[in-house]
């Protein structure tokens, strides 16, 4: 099962996880699946819509290339890892 | 010779010797080292990203050096933002790095902004630097600097941070994407903790901030593979730097291929909040309530629960007796502790988790809800002065 990797701002939604097993063989399918586990998460991921968030990005690992995605109807297979990238501020 | 003392290699007596170790590079040189000396920088903020950008560009010899600032120097920075010290706490921040930069380094100039970067001022101050490096604090800040790259062709060195996490790119449109190509929009605010609220690794902006600074020189001297097209992710808990591949995006408001960005615009109210911290004023009344009706609520005896949204770890720092504790982000999933009928009375650290916290009741049903205006430290500033304020 693919491995999605949680950015450090929403790990307190998914009990302070860095990285979690989720099935899924698709991207979108895996993101939705994360956020039926973890209800928290959801409202972050997601805007009211449904819609992936704009300062959420995800990209695709294989073999240690990380590649962003167009869409979430990606095809993943169980060796690959989502990573999940929140847009942060932070600087004084 | 020139001023007296300049060889006609450009550089003068005291050059050679301060940048020795430069001249030597072959990457670098004497070409390289004039190079710097005509180039030119501004730094936006002066705060911890941008201590160490200033300190390195001041001592790697970048002529001319621009700083923008409005805040002054608070005993809460000194714990990362290196280039002022406790002799210049109350001091305008731009003044203090000035100090420290010049000191480091007399033969470069270094112009002060002590003033928020603006969509009134930020094209006049900018135009007249060969490069921007972004170490503001809010998304407002952020989005206005990417645009006034984007506006005046110039390379945007931005970096940033959360506790361990830092990212790093060079959002350069002429050559790559833009900040706006990778995220579009903010997040909604009070989705994502700021500094003040999630708290930031000392050291953590001091290595980012660093690798902005051998970016921007880089850039300068055309040398190297620069993070134009790439973002460092740098996590250093685990101690890892990984790299994720960025793209262009052709629908990109305002560097796309058919933009509607065509000026500067109003950026609080694109990212939907003033400055970067939240604020009670658009916040209904009925929603709120003061440290001083809630002591008097505590002393009556009132029928209520009163609900603590911070971090376990936070409650060594400073408690209200009584309070039950369910950090923002078990709050959706530990929803049926809370009784719908009963009232409920949030805080946190300054108001930002708890609004969050009161909007997501709400939007779950409950509607007794108030939370605590300016958090548990306007508590301990109103009410119970034996606790600290963090
Ligand atoms: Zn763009």
């Amino acid at each position: 099962m693919p491995i999605v990797k949680i950015p450090a701002p929403l790990r307190a939604y998914v009990d302070g996880q860095k990285a979690i097993i989720i099935d899924g063989s698709t991207v979108s399918e895996t993101v939705l699946n994360l956020a039926e586990k973890y209800p928290s998460i959801r409202q972050q991921i997601f805007d009211p819509e449904g819609r992936l968030r704009a300062f959420i990005k995800i990209f695709v690992e294989k073999e240690n290339i990380k590649e962003l995605i167009d869409g979430l109807d990606i095809d993943i297979q169980e060796s690959d890892s989502l990573v999940i990238i929140a847009s942060i501020a932070g600087g004084q | 010779m020139q001023g007296g003392n300049e060889l006609d290699t450009g550089l003068t007596r005291e050059e050679f010797l301060r940048y020795s170790r430069h001249l030597l590079i072959p990457e670098v040189g004497l070409e390289g080292q004039k190079k710097l000396k005509n180039s030119s920088a501004l730094i936006v903020g002066t705060g911890g990203l941008g201590s160490p950008v200033a300190l390195y560009l001041a001592a790697a010899g970048v002529g001319k050096i621009g700083i923008v600032d409005f805040d002054v120097v608070d005993q809460s920075n000194l714990q990362r933002q290196v280039i002022h010290g406790s002799t210049t706490i109350g001091v305008s921040k731009v003044y203090s790095a000035r100090g420290r930069m010049l000191d480091l380094n007399p033969d470069i100039q270094v112009n002060t902004y002590n003033e928020p970067f603006s969509s009134e001022n930020a094209l006049r101050i900018a135009k007249n630097y060969d490069i921007i490096i972004d170490g503001t604090d809010n998304f407002p800040a952020r989005y206005l600097t990417n645009d006034v790259c984007v506006f005046l062709g110039l390379p945007n060195v931005y970096g940033s941070v959360f506790r361990f996490d830092g990212q790093v790119s060079v959002f350069y449109a002429k050559e790559g994407p833009c900040y706006r190509c990778l995220f579009p929009e903010p997040p909604p605010p009070g989705l994502i903790p700021t500094c003040a609220d999630g708290g930031v690794l000392g050291i953590l902006p001091g290595t980012i901030g660093t690798i902005q600074a051998t970016e921007t020189i880089k850039m300068l001297l055309g040398i190297g593979s620069t993070l134009v097209g790439r973002l460092l992710l740098y996590n250093a808990l685990d101690m890892t730097f990984d790299y994720v591949r960025l793209k262009k995006n052709p629908a990109c408001r305002i560097c796309g291929a058919n933009p509607d960005i065509s000026e500067l615009i109003d950026y609080d109210e694109f990212c939907g909040a003033p400055g970067h911290a939240l604020s009670d004023e658009n916040l209904e009344e009925m929603w709120l309530i003061s440290p001083h009706e809630l002591f008097k609520k505590l002393s009556a005896n009132e029928d209520f629960l009163l609900l603590d949204v911070r971090e376990p770890h936070e409650l060594e720092i400073s408690s209200i007796k009584g309070a039950k504790q369910i950090p923002l982000g078990q709050l959706a999933s530990r929803i049926n502790e809370l009784d719908k009928n009963q009232e409920i009375v949030l805080f946190c650290k300054t108001g930002n988790r708890s609004r969050r916290a009161l909007e997501l009741l709400t939007s779950m049903g409950l509607n007794k809800v108030k939370h605590l205006q300016g958090g548990i430290n306007a508590w301990a500033l109103n009410i119970d002065p034996s606790i600290p304020v963090y």
